[in-house]
């Protein structure tokens, strides 16, 4: 097969020289087409130095310079430069002004993640807030019950077996009353997989996936479970 | 009653950026009874505010939420976004529009190319350069 044909990726990144580089490699390894934007003379030089890397100078929050680097036909704009607002306003001119499909956006400040996906990033990359969920994790770690962060910390899975004489076993869906961030997606009883109705009744030993999008009211949910 | 001699209630503007025109603004929306709140990363910027300011002060980031909240970004009739840099003004007075449906937000937006980011909210944008392409405009047709 023609390697020529298959389609490739194509990505456009704005950021600084370090981001740039690793991020650029890595992409161009996994076989996309990659361009960066630069506005530092000398480190777009050194970018250069990449094989298969198209550099371009200039200003990446500028639409002049965005459409030197031929951003409309870009699958994925990565804005990755040390300014939050740089980031937001590169993501926004993206969407608005030559409907790229997927932008990604760093964020420092993990405070302004909602206000970034309000603005239509599609992605957020918020360092701290990942850190912060991973310690979290570990920390939480010895707890009876396990939650796996999804989507940065905004949507959160659960495998939770129910205790024997736990309150939950025993009662039926709906007697529960679950708040509207939780679902519980599958109910595993021994070799069996059952997707719960309404009326269908928990029992002791029983293990619950459970998709939430609420921390807090997760947890309170699991501690009745193990109780 | 002495103190609020207009028998309205005062209404709050909040102005990120203290250079040369944030300070200016600041001063005049005192005369005229405004509640005003300042914010800049730069202490000393507030030096040039005027010594008839009567509002208060933050030291802080044009875009951190708790701090603009502290600064009473959810009461506030008005949010000016004069700090020096492009992105920062749109950013902030986004946030102002977006997340605290501020009513009347003003941004100054030196790249012509970038009002529009602005106006799609409702934002209200100055820019420098065309103002004073239209200023020069008017004087050459007189």
């Amino acid at each position: 097969m023609d390697i020529n044909k298959i389609d490739r990726k194509r990505v456009l990144i704005v950021g600084d020289y370090k981001n740039e580089k690793v991020i650029a490699s890595s992409l161009i390894k996994r076989g996309c087409s990659v361009t960066v934007i630069n506005d530092n003379s000398e480190e777009c030089e050194r970018l250069a130095e990449i094989k298969g890397l198209n550099v371009i100078l200039g200003d990446g929050t500028r639409k002049t310079v965005l459409k030197d680097a031929s951003i409309e036909y870009n699958d994925i704009v990565i804005a990755i430069t040390d300014c939050d607002e740089k980031n937001l306003i590169i993501s926004e001119i993206s969407k608005e002004e030559f409907k790229v499909k997927r932008t990604i956006a760093l964020l420092e400040d993990g405070e302004k993640t909602s206000f970034f996906y309000k603005m239509g990033v599609d992605r957020v990359i918020s360092p701290l807030n990942t850190v912060s969920v991973i310690m979290e994790e570990e920390a939480l770690k010895d707890e009876v019950f396990n939650r796996i962060p999804i989507n940065n910390g905004r949507m959160f899975i659960s495998e939770t077996p129910v205790h024997k004489g736990s309150e939950l076993s025993g009662k039926k869906l709906w007697e529960l009353n679950l708040p509207k961030e939780i679902i519980i997606g599958c109910i595993m009883r021994g070799d069996e997989n059952i997707v719960p109705r309404g009326d269908t009744t928990i029992r002791d030993n029983d293990i619950l996936l459970i998709l939430s999008s609420d921390q807090n009211k997760l947890d309170s949910f699991l501690r009745t479970a193990v109780k | 009653m002495i103190f609020n001699k207009k028998n309205t209630k005062k209404k709050n503007a909040i102005i990120v950026g203290c250079g040369r025109l944030g300070s200016r603004i600041a001063g005049d929306l005192c005369l005229e009874e405004w509640d005003v709140t300042v914010l800049d990363n730069n202490k000393n910027a507030f030096r040039l505010l005027p010594s008839y300011f009567g509002g208060s002060t933050i030291h802080s980031y044009a875009t951190d939420l708790d701090k603009l909240e502290e600064a009473g970004i959810k009461n506030a009739n008005l949010f000016i976004a004069v700090t020096e840099n492009d992105e920062i003004n749109i950013a902030s007075s986004q946030i102002a529009k977006v997340c605290f449906a501020v009513d009347k937000v003003v941004a100054r937006v030196r790249d012509q190319e970038k009002c529009g980011l602005c106006e799609k909210y409702g934002i209200k944008t100055i820019c420098p350069p065309t103002l004073s392409i239209n200023e020069i405009n008017r004087y050459i047709g007189d």
